[in-house]
């Protein structure tokens, strides 16, 4: 018990010597229910290590290990739970799909959440 | 510039996240937000059962030091150690602080010799916030907790007011001063120097028992902080030097300080003193890669150099403490960051040089060393919507307990989306030092018996075996809507199984007897708190308490002695609107009521000389009102024990202390009455 222990400390320090990947891009969307679906649909996938998109310049960050994704497949990705991004756009299937108040397409919904001041929900 | 500071902030979090039990990005949240109205919170979602302090709950109560910060907090309780000393003892889920893990910025401070004076050396307002965790906790901060962690924060210098100056005065005619000054040196570097001192001059004696309600004495507490902090290269740091120096003389009110009892001519007063000096050294270093945040390294070394001498009547005990702490811990994420990992390699020496002299009947020298040196694992994961879980396991190396694992589990699960429940299960390990943490003993005239000990293998400690115990909790939070407005309902029960303990057995009048557990000794508590927002202005929580410690002593499985089986708790807290020019009123308003406790048998005493089976139920209530005149100013006036309810007999034997009926220990309330006090802050940011 005590070597293996020991053998998972020295082996999860080996992590610091890790190769990740690290992009930042422009995703579209307009409330906290966005960032919420970004966030939690991106880490499920495999290969990505950390994602947080930032609700006032909707930029996302994402961490990635190269070997498993790539930059478009992560993009495709996001373009498919219904948010445009720099390079792909969503198509109408997915974007419908988005609940009412995420339709960052939509004017009034945008204005109507920088009204409200809803940052969060 | 507003974004730099938040990065900084962030930063700096996040490092002192990566050296313990604080961790979880549910705090994350909670530390940000710091508009939060409620100061003081059970975080929702982390795995642990965690209830944060800030410095707003900190200030309900005028709290000299860390033994009184808990006075508005119904997880712990406060009480009074004896009824000479004026020492506050604290206790969690039914069993004394040396269960708990006491930790200032988590690295572990208030132990071995420490226990007991330590918390009185930590002033109330370099208190930033304190964390406290119920059950098993976290692996990282070490292998000795058993109830449960307290960590507390200091001020910062990068984010603490420039200067801060409080002065505080009470009927007792103790004065205290707390100075914060913090200054900017260069880009990265900041420096803290806080000052306390304390003095209580006037002896008086309410309870006419003869003797001085609580110790004169002064102290002197410096703490000087350099804080470096890089955002673009990720790194913070810290660099500590505390000294305290703290005089205390007790006893009889015709007892003067020295001649020393032991010197001719003999003091024909029962009395003594207690002099410490402690300085530590700390350094700590945290490094976050910047590009990738969830990777940070942290380092952590302290350094404590502790001597306390006491006399008390014929009782004398001396310790010299030096103890050295490293811990390196390591935080990354298997996978993505859903699955985060906390490892690392720790150490741990102290040095003790210790002697008693127990009534001129016998004496004890007891050198001795202790080390260990372990490594550590923390698995945590979330699965971002109902399950957050965090799975701990430690192997330390120690050169008297041997080798031996520490397991740790904690799950938190979102029932529904406002009901949580949280259960834990751990094994915490300790040596026990009991003449510190039963330093009371001394205002007695107990004769100590070590039973069953070869005194001549004094190097294993009286053959007295490392105490361990397994601790299982489970914990439901419910948050709802109560006439439109925000109640909380916290349902908590812990089991604290002893697998070995250091019996300490007061069940003999004249006598304390240490021995080892044969048989069981166990801790039930069980806490049922509700906190509600009556309106805006007005927060209330009450809670109700019904503990079960019971132990097998050589005479049969009883109760601990002097420990409430049940509390009830009331809070109440109004703060009014702050006026345009920051002015507002603060009331707080506390009751608590204590059931009976045992007395610790003494029918072998003298008819006059004995004690009830049972204390009487006691009432307390505490209040306080401070009036903020602008962001810069505020004074508070409050009063503790407003009943006035008095312990009018706290000491068997007053008559005759040099006799061996002499017990000042059996103490179960307030010895003092009603106490005024009076305060101000004055701060520039």
């Amino acid at each position: 018990m005590k070597n293996i222990l020991f053998a998972l400390i020295v082996l999860s320090y080996s992590s610091i010597f890790s190769q990740t990947q690290i992009e930042t891009f422009f995703v579209n969307g307009v409330c906290g229910m966005c960032k919420d679906r970004i966030e939690k649909s991106c880490i499920k996938v495999e290969g990505i290590k950390m994602v947080n998109w930032n609700l006032d310049n909707r930029q996302i960050k994402v961490i990635y290990n190269k070997k498993k994704i790539d930059l478009p497949q992560i993009h495709s990705f996001i373009a498919s739970i219904g948010h445009d991004t720099d390079m792909i756009t969503a198509s109408e299937k997915s974007y419908n799909s988005l609940d009412e108040c995420c339709k960052y397409r939509d004017e009034n919904i945008v204005i109507d959440h920088k009204k409200k001041g809803i940052n969060n929900n | 510039m507003k974004t730099k500071i938040y990065l900084l902030n962030f930063l700096l979090f996040l490092s002192l996240l990566s050296f313990g039990q604080s961790d979880d990005e549910t705090n994350l949240d909670e530390v940000t937000l710091s508009y939060n109205k409620k100061s003081s919170k059970v975080s929702f979602l982390n795995s642990k059962n965690i209830t944060i302090l800030s410095s707003d709950e900190l200030l309900k109560a005028a709290c000299c030091n860390l033994s009184e910060s808990f006075e508005t907090t119904p997880s712990i309780d406060v009480n009074f150690s004896d009824a000479i000393s004026g020492t506050k003892q604290i206790k969690m889920l039914g069993l004394s602080s040396p269960n708990i893990l006491i930790s200032i910025e988590n690295i572990p401070s208030v132990r071995g010799a420490l226990q007991s004076h330590g918390l009185n050396y930590i002033p109330g307002t370099w208190i930033e916030s304190i964390q406290i965790t119920k059950g098993a906790g976290s692996v990282v901060n070490g292998f000795e907790s058993i109830t449960g962690q307290i960590n507390a924060e200091l001020r910062k210098p990068i984010n603490d007011d420039k200067l801060f100056v409080n002065l505080y005065a009470s009927e007792m005619e103790r004065y205290e001063l707390n100075t914060h000054y913090n200054t900017k040196l260069s880009n990265n570097w900041d420096y803290g120097l806080y000052f306390h001192a304390n003095t209580k001059n006037s002896s008086d004696d309410r309870n006419d028992d003869g003797f001085r309600d609580t110790p004169t004495g002064d102290q002197i507490n410096i703490y000087n902080r350099f804080q470096y902090t890089n955002a673009i290269k990720g790194l913070v740091s810290f660099i500590d030097f505390n000294f305290v120096n703290d005089k205390r003389v007790f006893g009889q009110n015709g007892y003067i300080d020295g001649p020393s009892i032991f010197e001719l001519p003999f003091s024909s007063y029962w009395g003594g003193f207690t002099n410490s000096t402690n300085f530590k050294g700390n350094f700590k270093l945290g490094y976050v890669n910047p590009n990738i945040p969830y990777q940070s390294l942290g380092f952590q070394f302290s350094y404590t150099n502790f001597s306390q001498g006491s006399d008390f009547g014929f009782n004398i005990h001396d310790v010299d403490q030096k103890s050295i702490y490293a811990n390196l811990v390591y935080n990354s994420i298997i996978g993505d960051t859903r699955h985060k990992i906390k490892t690392g390699f720790s150490f741990s020496y102290d040095k003790y040089d210790e002697f008693v002299d127990n009534l001129r009947i016998q004496n004890f020298d007891l050198d001795r060393k202790e080390y260990s040196y372990g490594g550590y694992f923390e698995y945590s994961y979330d699965d971002l919507d109902k399950i957050n879980l965090s799975a701990g396991i430690r192997y330390d190396d120690h050169n008297i307990i041997g080798g031996f694992l520490t397991p740790r589990l904690h799950l938190n699960y979102l029932i529904f989306s406002k009901t949580s429940l949280k259960i834990s299960a751990g094994k915490g390990t300790r040596m026990a030092n009991i003449f510190s943490e039963n330093q009371k003993l001394f205002y007695s005239s107990r004769v100590i018996s070590i039973v069953n000990s070869n005194f001549d293998s004094g190097n294993n400690y009286f053959d007295l075996k490392p105490e361990s115990a397994w601790n299982y909790g489970a914990s439901l939070i419910n948050s709802f809507r109560l006439f439109d407005n925000n109640a909380q309902l916290i349902l908590d029960y812990y089991f604290t199984d002893f697998e070995n303990q250091v019996i300490v057995d007061w069940e003999t009048p004249s006598k304390i007897s240490f021995y080892n557990l044969e048989g069981k000794s166990f801790a039930k508590s069980f806490q049922a708190q509700l906190s509600y927002e009556l309106t805006s202005n007005i927060n209330i929580l009450s809670a109700y308490k019904i503990s079960e410690v019971k132990t097998d002593y050589r005479s049969g499985r009883l109760d601990k002695p002097l420990t409430p089986k049940n509390r009830f708790f009331f809070n109440l807290s109004y703060e009014s609107n702050r006026k345009s020019n920051g002015s507002l009123w603060k009331y707080d308003f506390t009751y608590n009521w204590l059931g009976k406790q045992r007395f610790p048998s003494t029918v072998n005493n003298p008819d006059e000389y004995r004690m009830g089976k049972f204390s009487p139920e006691i009432n307390l209530i505490n209040t306080q009102l401070t009036k903020v005149f602008s962001k810069s100013f505020e004074t508070y006036l409050g009063v503790e024990n407003l009943t006035n309810y008095k312990q009018m007999n706290p000491i068997i034997a007053n008559d005759d202390p040099f006799g061996e009926y002499f017990d000042s220990t059996f103490v179960y309330g307030p010895i003092f009455g009603r106490m005024y006090y009076l305060g101000l802050r004055y701060r520039i940011n």
